[in-house]
């Protein structure tokens, strides 16, 4: 569209994800660069992905940049999200290491991991990981 | 002072040898500077008697040149040997330079292949190509280029590692290279995981923020600046992939059956979706239920839809488009919004125009394509696969239609077919879809002559199944007109002035063919919605006996034969469109300006509807004058779903129960039964019913 500015495109974004989070049931939203494992983005409670961890942070979308004046996130918080961050990044390498081994040409797209308490839902993409944490629907095994 | 002088004499004479023996040098060398042709045929007898020896050391050169280039990388002689055009230049003309110099140019007689050598030169200036494994590069790209200028030591090394790699294994592959990249990561990985293992295990024992730098630093790779991650975020690849993902996110999320529910837990949950809940309309086997509604709060808002369809090839894809938003002069006038039944919150594909979309449509011939009527006249294409677009449109000249397009159709085959469009100054254009910058046809239909205007103002065109050269158009004064696009046998192009269809008093906004696919052909049965709030069932005449019946019935002196309606369906309020069901053959469904979906159905009721529903409102949306409905469309293949839109912009999905849709029990006394209907009105007449 002609008069989509960067802002508008950032915003558009935002919006995408805070529709994300917006759904029934869904905790958290993370995004990572697929060759660093930079964090790019996070929304809603990382801390959720993972259960030892007892204190809570806000649900916010924030475009985490670690050099950043950190003034609303604590560096408690983004060192959970990093070492959050780094399970999903090993997580991922491991399983296209794991389709490349049965396949070379093939490459993982979507990754739905149900586990006893809740759903990921991992898109990875040459560039980018998008990973998401659910609620898992009742009644199901 | 004697001694000086001889000494100077001879000098004197030393120097007048050196230059003889240059000119002479010289002479020799410009003669070869400009070798004629003659020459290079029969060279000199006595460089021909060196041939041998010529060859020889061609031989012995070129086979060193070879072998040399990879080992060493530098020898002049063997370069010079095979730089000829550098000889002239400098004065290093020695006679083994002359000699040499031939060899190339006799060489060029006696092997043509000889610019050969030029390129394997070429590859022996690179230095830095020993056959030696990677280290050397690492020590040479680390030590000396990094203080000329700032290289990205990874991506340095990546490359070279990659370029490496290439050249080693000669196979170019960025999978293997990338692979290779990703291993090395994974070293990284590995050993920051075992410093993590080791952190962890310190945080045990001291749970203070001492580790906090050193995690920081084995992360991952080196953390990125705001402006890297600005840079990143805000990329094109960025966009796309959030644009996709999340799409491919929220329809998991939408997934409505859950594939690991255990039956064997307790069933309390499970009634919590009852029957009762919900919208419905109608009963039993008749129900209607509203199974979706779709709104974008950004591209929605404050705008009408103007026309609905289902996608032919993709049953969970319908698209509708909208007029404009007057609070957003910024946004494009008109869209055309494609939604997924499984995408619930947002689009699948946003399209744009300059203008007000009044009508769009899925091509049947191609799943990419959607061609849409705007109210500046242009008729646009966009392709799925291209962005929002158009890919296509016509231009705004004079050449097609200068007023608003409320009504187009793709007619033809798969392999030659034709959009038809029709604007509201009796302009009917036929289109190539590959090519929209002049149309294929054009005509201007006019009202026959006994009326007062020639002016004909079309507002809906419908082709019959069967047959892609008639249409009918209803128009703004209330007659429904049979058109031929091309001139045939008892009638010229144009509105075939032997017969209308007048009964509406008002505006016709929708004219639907039955879609024949039955063991009885009712192709030619026709609803008509108007704003005369009522809808009117027809009995088209064939074209092709238009002629025929005029004869018979118009008593062949050229009088308009009128044709009346076999049903009148009247409503309460002004009915906004119509249309028959795609299976069942005597359901039809309408819509009306009071926010009413009805279903008919009339082999079962021809005075009533048998059901009938009202989309439930948006939360946020005006309560006042926002319920009309524009348009109705069922979806083709299994006729179960129809879809409706109006005024507040928001598309409802709705569900028919087994009577008023679906293929599984199909009868054909479904078909009979409709004809009989049809044949004892036309017999009986219309009594009873317009009566009303």
């Amino acid at each position: 569209m002609a008069d989509n500015s960067e802002m508008t495109d950032s915003d558009y974004i935002n919006k995408n994800f805070d529709r994300v989070l917006g759904k029934p049931g869904v905790k958290a939203v993370l995004v990572l660069d697929r060759e660093t494992g930079n964090v790019l983005k996070t929304g809603g409670n990382t801390e959720l992905f993972r259960k030892e961890s007892t204190e809570s942070s806000k649900p916010s979308i924030s475009n985490d940049a670690p050099s950043e004046g950190t003034t609303e996130t604590s560096s408690a918080d983004r060192e959970g999200v990093i070492e959050l961050a780094t399970l999903v990044w090993n997580y991922v390498n491991a399983t296209e290491q794991f389709v490349q081994d049965l396949n070379k040409e093939d490459t993982t797209h979507l990754q739905r991991l149900r586990t006893a308490t809740q759903e990921l839902v991992i898109i990875t993409d040459p560039r980018f990981i998008l990973a998401v944490a659910h609620d898992k629907k009742p009644n199901s095994g | 002072m004697q001694q000086r002088r001889d000494e100077i004499l001879a000098k004197k004479a030393k120097l007048a040898e050196l230059k003889r023996q240059r000119e002479l040098r010289a002479s020799q060398s410009a003669g070869r500077g400009s070798i004629t042709p003659s020459e290079l045929i029969s060279p000199m007898p006595g460089r021909h008697t060196s041939r041998h020896d010529i060859e020889n050391l061609i031989n012995s050169l070129v086979g060193d040149s070879r072998s040399v280039s990879v080992s060493t990388g530098m020898n002049s002689p063997a370069r010079r040997g095979s730089r000829p055009n550098s000889v002239l230049s400098g004065g290093e003309l020695s006679n083994a330079a002359t000699s040499e110099f031939q060899v190339p140019a006799n060489a060029q007689v006696v092997t043509p292949s000889q610019p050969q050598f030029l390129s394997t030169v070429a590859l022996k200036t690179v230095y830095e190509c020993p056959p030696s494994p990677v280290k050397e590069v690492f020590s040479y790209s680390k030590g000396v280029q990094t203080t000329e200028e700032w290289i990205p030591p990874t991506r340095a090394r990546a490359a070279s590692d990659s370029d490496l790699e290439d050249t080693v294994t000669a196979t170019p592959n960025k999978r293997l290279s990338r692979r290779e990249r990703d291993r090395e990561e994974e070293l990284r990985e590995n050993i920051r995981k075992e410093i993590e293992e080791e952190l962890k295990a310190a945080k045990e024992l001291v749970t203070d923020g001492t580790m906090k730098p050193s995690t920081k630093e084995n992360f991952p790779v080196r953390a990125l600046t705001a402006e890297e991650l600005k840079a990143v975020t805000q990329s094109d690849d960025f966009m796309d992939f959030v644009e996709r993902s999340t799409k491919v996110i929220e329809k998991a999320l939408d997934e409505e059956y859950d594939i690991l529910t255990d039956y064997t837990l307790q069933a309390a949950n499970l009634d919590d979706d009852d029957e009762q809940s919900g919208n419905t309309g109608g009963k039993g086997r008749r129900k209607v239920r509203e199974i979706a509604q779709f709104y974008d709060d950004r591209w929605s808002k404050k705008r009408m839809i103007s026309s609905i369809d289902f996608s032919p090839k993709f049953p969970e894809l319908l698209l509708a488009s909208y007029t404009k938003n007057p609070t957003a002069p910024h946004d494009p006038d008109g869209i055309v919004q494609v939604w997924n039944m499984h995408l619930h919150d947002r689009p699948e594909f946003v399209f744009h125009a300059q203008s007000d979309i009044l009508t769009a449509k899925f091509s049947p011939f191609h799943p990419n394509l959607i061609i849409g009527g705007a109210y500046s006249g242009q008729v646009l294409l966009w392709d799925t696969r291209s962005k929002s677009a158009p890919v296509q449109k016509t231009p705004l000249t004079g050449l097609g239609h200068t007023h608003p397009v409320y009504s187009l159709d793709i007619v033809g085959t798969q392999n030659a077919n034709n959009i038809i469009s029709c604007s509201t100054d009796g302009a009917v254009c036929g289109w190539s879809v590959d090519m929209l910058t002049q149309p294929q046809e054009a005509m201007t239909l006019v009202t026959p002559p006994p009326a007062k205007y020639e002016d004909l103002s079309p507002t809906c065109l419908a082709f019959p199944q069967a047959d892609p050269t008639f249409f009918l158009v209803g128009s703004e004064e209330g007659t429904i007109y049979p058109c031929h696009r091309y001139d045939r046998a008892g009638a010229k192009a144009g509105v075939d002035a032997r017969v209308s269809y007048k009964g509406h008093a008002a505006p016709v906004m929708s004219v639907d063919f039955h879609p024949s696919k039955g063991p009885v052909d009712l192709g030619d049965l026709v609803l008509s919605a108007s704003l005369d709030w009522s809808v009117k069932l027809w009995k088209v005449r064939a074209p092709a006996a238009t002629s025929a019946v005029v004869a018979a019935v118009g008593s062949a002196v050229g009088t308009e034969s009128q044709v009346t309606p076999l049903l009148d369906f009247v409503r309460e309020d002004v009915v906004y469109d119509a249309a028959w069901s795609p299976v069942k053959p005597g359901v039809f469904s309408l819509v009306d300006g009071a926010g009413w979906l009805e279903l008919w159905d009339i082999t079962v009721e021809t005075e009533e509807p048998v059901a009938r529903i009202s989309p439930s409102a948006r939360k946020d949306g005006r309560t006042m004058l926002s319920k009309s409905l524009n348009k109705v469309a069922w979806e083709p293949s299994e006729g179960k779903r129809l879809a409706t839109g109006g005024i507040d912009g928001q598309v409802t999905v709705f569900e028919v129960g087994p009577d008023l849709g679906g293929k599984e029990n199909l009868k054909n006394e479904e078909w009979t039964s409709v004809k009989k209907l049809v044949n004892r009105i036309e017999a009986v007449g219309v009594n009873g019913v317009t009566a009303v």
